[in-house]
């Protein structure tokens, strides 16, 4: 059993409000990224459920126990840091090994089980080594070893690859998926990378202003944003939002250009709304909306164009090597089903009333 | 731009003049020093190492190099641990914090000599503001620096309330260097307070306390005015350090000569405890 769950959470630092009260409940082998812009109380929330910091009201659950008031080392929980935070005096041994140590385990089991998991993360020959002497990866590894020779009820992991190189976050990103799939440990994942989120995770909770805006997997999250804040978090390049007016079935802009409406413009004629459009949503056509294209920047696979429609830049990103030229008009679709809606005001989703 | 292999230098040459002019030299003519003696007739020649030989069957020398060593076998451990304490005291956060610092480190704005002084008064027998106390609470007077099996202890005690808040600044500042990360990985792996001391604090405190203990120790050995101004090497030679011998030598007996030797082994003994110092407190890394 290694479930967990968070009712009514709430932290302040002095009048600070970090974590608004936060409701999270996760599975027994679940994966769930925590992801947000810096300053949302992602960090906050792993922190208080690693019991590094000290919650001012609500419950936390960890394997069916209250541990809310519980020191860290009564929650039985494993964290991989940002910057690793391996003991610098000890050999990657020595490190792996020393939860063990302190819980007074004997010494073939301690070496028995750092074996063990050197094994599975490639460790092997580095054992004897001081992390000093180690490269960023490898140290990643060894503090993600260290946590795996503990066999927590929770794995935390702090942004954990926000410091390797963006070739190395790559790999070690996928051995993290592997490692989870192998283990099939609860783990909780912050990251500020929405790639990572979506990449590693069975499910995303996405966090702004110490609230969770919305919850979900990966997938769902990014078909159908519960509002604009997440849509325009998840994605890369983001999502496209234009404002208008619903006028019969399309959304016109200030300026009066017309823009297709999509499934949720049923019922709410006149309504002043976000219009929103993923770069990759938005294709070439005959019949549309047209705009004059600003900036074309091929990537290889893709063409990224900057397209200026009703005054406001829209990011294209044509899956083709498509011949572009600045200054040309470009006529545009967006298929209906992929035309996102949202409160102009709070920017809640529209969806179209019966 | 001009540069050559000369530049650096360059650039070292008046931390390097100041190096041979204060101190290189005057060790070579101490250590030249040490190989003469005056005559009868008031001129210097070369003895070799007669004055060597001559303090080897010297027992005034020989209790001063143990009272020296005995010092210093107490004082330099004493100061590192009080430092470590206090650094320790002082490390978190605490209402009224910077003033607890300014208090530790206030030692250091007074001088030597004018604190010896000052403790003179303090512990003096009938003046002495100690000695009332400790009568009105019924222990009753102590001779501290008047008496013979106090006197050490008294320039000891002297001594660490100048040093440790000095020292202390060393240490608090390799108690900073620590990433807190480090300390809460090690309270998720199950640590203690205590076992976070022990297991983080006190192996990564090495370096600076290395530091801390060799400065220290060559310090002390070289520790004179509280000495000269307290107890002359009194009573009865039980605080007469080498340093002080040495300056008796020179400016009470006037037998240059043997100051010079007596200071030459002190240099000599100082090399020899400030490396093995070094080796004790290498890390292991080092070691490997």
């Amino acid at each position: 059993m290694s479930t967990m769950n968070i009712e009514n959470l709430r932290k302040s630092f002095g009048e600070t409000e970090i974590l608004r009260g936060i409701d999270l409940d996760v599975g027994d082998g679940e994966f769930v990224a925590l992801v947000g812009p810096s300053g949302c109380g992602k960090s906050t929330l792993l922190r208080l459920i690693a019991g590094l910091e000290v919650a001012t009201s609500g419950r936390l659950v960890i394997g069916g126990r209250d541990v809310t008031a519980l020191p860290p080392k009564e929650r039985d929980v494993a964290m991989v840091f940002q910057n690793y935070a391996l003991y610098p005096h000890m050999t990657v041994r020595s490190n792996m090994g020393f939860s063990l140590k302190l819980r007074g385990a004997e010494k073939a089991e301690i070496e028995r089980k750092v074996t063990e998991a050197a094994d599975v993360l490639g460790l092997d020959t580095l054992l004897d080594r001081y992390p000093g002497q180690l490269s960023g990866g490898q140290r990643q590894r060894v503090a993600t070893g260290r946590a795996i020779v503990r066999d927590p009820k929770l794995f935390l992991f702090d942004e954990p690859l926000s410091n390797l190189d963006a070739k190395l976050r790559v790999q070690m990103r996928t051995e993290i998926k592997a490692l989870h799939q192998r283990l099939g440990n609860t783990m909780i994942y912050v990251t500020h990378d929405q790639i990572e989120a979506m990449t590693l995770a069975d499910r995303i909770v996405v966090m702004h202003s110490g609230r969770i805006e919305q919850e979900g997997a990966p997938l769902d999250l990014y078909d159908r944003p519960a509002n604009a804040f997440v849509g325009g978090f998840l994605g890369s390049p983001s999502m496209n939002f234009i404002k208008g007016h619903i006028r019969g079935g399309s959304v016109v802009t200030d300026d009066g250009s017309v823009l297709p409406g999509g499934e949720a413009v049923g019922g709410h004629e006149g309504r002043t709304v976000l219009w929103g459009a993923r770069p990759e949503s938005i294709v070439p056509a005959t019949e549309g909306f047209s705009g004059m294209i600003e900036v074309v920047e091929p990537t290889g696979p893709d063409t990224q164009l900057l397209v200026r429609v009703a005054g406001q830049p829209l990011v294209v990103l044509l899956r083709s090597r498509t011949p572009a030229t600045p200054g040309e008009k470009i006529t545009m679709t967006v298929s209906p089903s992929e035309i996102h809606l949202f409160d102009a005001d709070h920017g809640s989703r529209i969806e179209a009333k019966p | 731009m001009m540069s050559s292999r000369w530049t650096p230098f360059l650039f070292l040459a008046p931390a390097l003049a100041g190096l041979l002019i204060f101190r290189l030299v005057p060790i070579g003519v101490a250590v030249g020093g040490s190989l003469t003696g005056v005559s009868l007739m008031g001129d210097l020649r070369f003895v070799g190492a007669e004055n060597f030989e001559y303090l080897l069957t010297d027992p005034q020398f020989w209790s001063s190099l143990k009272i020296t060593l005995f010092f210093n076998v107490i004082i330099n451990p004493l100061q590192l641990a009080v430092a470590f304490a206090l650094a320790m005291l002082v490390f978190r956060p605490l209402p009224g914090l910077w003033l607890y610092r300014t208090l530790l480190v206030l030692p250091m704005a007074v001088s030597t000599g004018i604190s010896a002084v000052l403790f003179g008064l303090f512990l003096d027998g009938n003046l002495g503001p100690l000695n009332g106390f400790l009568e009105w609470i019924g222990v009753g007077a102590q001779p501290f620096h008047r008496g013979q099996d106090q006197a050490l202890y008294t320039l000891i005690g002297i001594a660490t309330w100048k040093g440790a808040g000095y020292w202390m600044l060393f240490l608090l500042a390799g108690l900073y260097s620590i990433p807190s990360t480090v300390y809460e990985a090690a309270t998720i792996d199950g640590a203690s307070a205590w076992q976070r001391f022990r297991y983080v604090t006190l192996p990564l405190m090495r370096k600076p306390m290395a530091f801390v203990l060799v400065a220290d120790t060559a310090i002390n050995f070289l520790f004179f005015a509280p000495v000269y101004i307290l107890t002359s090497g009194g009573p009865g030679g039980a605080t007469s350090l080498l340093m002080f011998e040495a300056y008796r030598s020179a400016f009470t007996f006037s037998d240059i000569g043997r100051s010079l030797a007596i200071s030459t082994i002190l240099l000599g003994i100082i090399l020899v405890i400030v490396v093995l110092e070094f080796r004790l407190l290498r890390s292991p890394e080092e070691r490997a």
